[in-house]
């Protein structure tokens, strides 16, 4: 092809990604699932099993698993969640059990336990130590009910369905591959993948394809990249547009923003009215059940439940509040407990009554957020550092660049601030509405790339979500 | 920045090269190939898609072959710089798309060394421009902000709706040839658009 050919295969091939929103997939673990295990996993062939045989795995039952992630368009494609850190961990041992009747339950005990399903067992089944399910379903309507643990899924297109019940919803998926977690709330969390947060009761991931998770609140769709699951906490804090949850077990809240609806600002898109309309009635130390799923890298809200209001002296938001910050805490409290005064048409808050279920705010598949990401970079390697604090709003850093990143999906800069006791803060730049989604604010990512490390800066910044500067100067060194 | 320019602000960076990846023989750690593959699987898969691949499925496995290769290879790149890693894995990249090109008799593109090599020529010296392309990215969407309704209408019917030419012809009362010409004379126009962009 001549240069105007080659010019021209270009800019399709960004136009596709810019505006058709197709990043390029995530696909390391499908290629470090190649190379084999860190355990010493071998590219071996392994006999066919029967279907339904259940026994705990030998190494060539993984690297023949290997065989089941085949590439392109059929089946799996790589990557799950191992929130719990032990899928990967399990050793080879014990009998080959034969096939099993449906209704029988399965406790895997100290190892990991492989399990196929269905016709010519397309659906595969990697059961996690200490974990307990049933198998349920009929022909090529597959069905496991996990009581607790985790399993991780692998099911050819094509053929049938399967799904996963647990007491929180129901996954299902014809053709995918994922995980899904029952995690007790003082489970501690795991390392590998996506977010994973410490008392979740249900966790989802979804790598590669997509899965529906089906609860009372509705249906709502996970694709790749996305995950999902539910939460019972106590509502620690709020704002406008966030709420924190403290995790039963935890001392820490989690934030929680509402899904974006519509498409960009300037065409009336933003965050979810119904939910940002419901936030302003909670009651902050209330018990809620949240259903959430993660989108471009932040958990969303798809419903909430007040499962009961405060006891008599609701827990105060001291916590979530940093000191120092001009709304004083005693009066952010009174506001939240006895309605804002900036609610629409001057109503006072209102606590829904216990026990009463939230109408879901989602009942489809969210659409893509105006906030195009692309494939985004782990940053499996990045140095320690703050995770910012959503109750402090806004500020202003004066310090030194320690580091940054530049790139297509990624842009930050990180200052180590004069204050000797203060860690590493991240600073990224605002996102400016536009059509298409819009994008970074281009001036602050050229005035980042211009800073070098070891430039002294001053960033003012507010928390949207992350800390993003919105204006900074670079001194001289 | 290294471990070995260290200062206190930057106890404890990890640089996704270290210096333990100079390898000159042996093969590489899987936290090397998981690091390598984080940093550049986006490129390579929008390097393979650029140079012809005809599926995100041949994307996909295209880039998962050049990575095992890189994996296997018995001799891993010994480059610091993220650039020249880059370079070393197109250059793989472009090997086996274009043995992909020769075994699928029934594969659309149609490739040969040298036209690889001009491909290679015009990702390196016009998107790239030794960084890692986000100005040239950066300076698309400022021309597709820049375009006229109608231009951007088409370009939303193709790309963000993936319409096909036919569909688009029927909606706005064309040929699809039509389609077609005003398509490629908008990625053209786009093109120089960036192109006097970056120069500029």
């Amino acid at each position: 092809m001549d240069v105007s050919d080659e010019r021209d295969r270009l800019i399709d091939v960004l136009l596709h990604e810019e505006l058709g929103g197709e990043p390029p997939p995530d696909l390391a673990e499908r290629i470090l699932r190649a190379v084999g295990r860190p355990s010493g996993g071998r590219d071996t062939p392994v006999p066919p099993r029967p279907d339904r045989s259940v026994g705990p795995a030998a190494p060539a039952a993984r690297a023949s698993r290997q065989r089941w992630v085949v590439p392109g368009l059929s089946a799996a494609t790589v990557t799950l969640a191992v929130l719990c850190g032990v899928l990967f961990a399990s050793r080879p041992a014990g009998p080959q059990a034969g096939p099993i009747p449906r209704g029988t339950s399965v406790s895997t005990g100290d190892e990991t336990w492989h399990i196929r399903l269905g016709h010519r067992g397309y659906c595969r089944l990697e059961v996690a130590p200490r974990s307990s399910l049933r198998v349920d379903g009929q022909d090529r309507a597959e069905e496991v009910y996990l009581e607790q643990g985790g399993v991780e899924c692998d099911v050819d297109r094509g053929v049938g369905a399967f799904a996963v019940r647990t007491e929180d919803g129901v996954v299902t998926v014809t053709g995918t591959r994922f995980s899904v977690t029952m995690l007790d709330e003082m489970a501690k969390t795991g390392e590998k993948g996506g977010v994973a947060m410490a008392g979740k009761k249900l966790l989802v991931k979804v790598m590669m394809g997509a899965v529906l998770m089906t609860g009372a609140w509705g249906t709502t769709e996970l694709k790749a990249g996305e995950e999902g699951g539910t939460v019972t906490g106590i509502l620690a804090s709020k704002g406008d547009t966030w709420i924190g949850v403290r995790p039963e077990g935890k001392d820490e809240a989690d934030p929680f923003l509402p899904a974006w609806k519509g498409g960009l600002p300037a065409a009336g898109g933003g965050f979810d009215k119904d939910t940002l309309a419901l936030i302003k009635t909670l009651v902050i130390g209330s018990k809620v059940k949240l259903v959430w799923k993660t989108t471009e890298d932040h958990p969303r809200i798809v419903s909430i439940e007040m499962l009961s209001l405060p006891e008599k002296k609701p827990e105060p938001a001291v916590a979530e509040k940093p000191e120092g910050e001009g709304e004083k805490v005693a009066v952010a409290e009174k506001r939240h407990r006895h309605g804002d005064a900036e609610a629409p048409r001057g109503e006072a808050e209102k606590p829904r009554p216990e026990g009463e279920r939230v109408a879901a705010v989602e009942k489809k598949a969210l659409p893509a957020e105006g906030e195009k990401v692309a494939h985004a970079e782990p940053e499996k390697k990045a140095p320690p550092h703050r995770e910012a604090d959503p109750a402090q709003k806004k500020g202003t850093v004066i310090g030194v660049v320690a580091d940054k990143k530049i790139g297509e999906s990624v842009c930050w800069i990180e200052v180590k601030s004069t204050d000797k006791d203060a860690p590493l803060e991240r600073y990224y730049p605002r996102h400016i509405a536009g059509k298409e989604g819009g994008g970074p604010d281009y001036e602050m990512v050229k005035l980042f790339k211009k800073a070098k490390v070891n430039d002294w800066v001053r960033i003012d910044w507010v928390f949207e979500e992350r800390r993003r500067a919105i204006k900074m100067t670079i001194q001289s060194q | 920045m290294t471990p070995d320019d260290a200062t206190p602000f930057s106890a404890g960076f990890l640089h996704p090269l270290r210096p333990e990846m100079q390898h000159t023989s042996g093969t590489m750690t899987r936290d090397e190939l998981e690091t390598m593959v984080r940093v550049h699987q986006a490129e390579v898969h929008r390097y393979v898609r650029y140079l012809g691949a005809e599926s995100s499925a041949v994307a996909e496995d295209l880039v998962q072959e050049t990575f095992l290769a890189v994996f296997r290879s018995p001799e891993p790149p010994v480059a610091r710089d993220e650039r020249q890693q880059s370079a070393w894995l197109r250059g793989i990249a472009r090997n086996l798309f274009l043995e992909h090109c020769r075994r699928a008799r029934t594969s659309p593109v149609k490739a040969d060394s040298a036209s690889l090599e001009r491909a290679e020529a015009t990702w390196s010296n016009e998107f790239l421009r030794e960084g890692d392309g986000f100005d040239y990215k950066e300076a698309l969407r400022e021309c597709l902000a820049s375009l006229d309704g109608r231009s951007r209408e088409v370009l939303d019917l193709r790309y963000g709706q993936g319409k096909s030419r036919s569909e688009i012809a029927g909606l706005l009362e064309m040929t699809e040839d039509g389609i077609k010409a005003l398509l490629r004379r908008l990625r053209a126009s786009l093109a120089e658009c960036v192109r006097r962009r970056l120069a500029g």
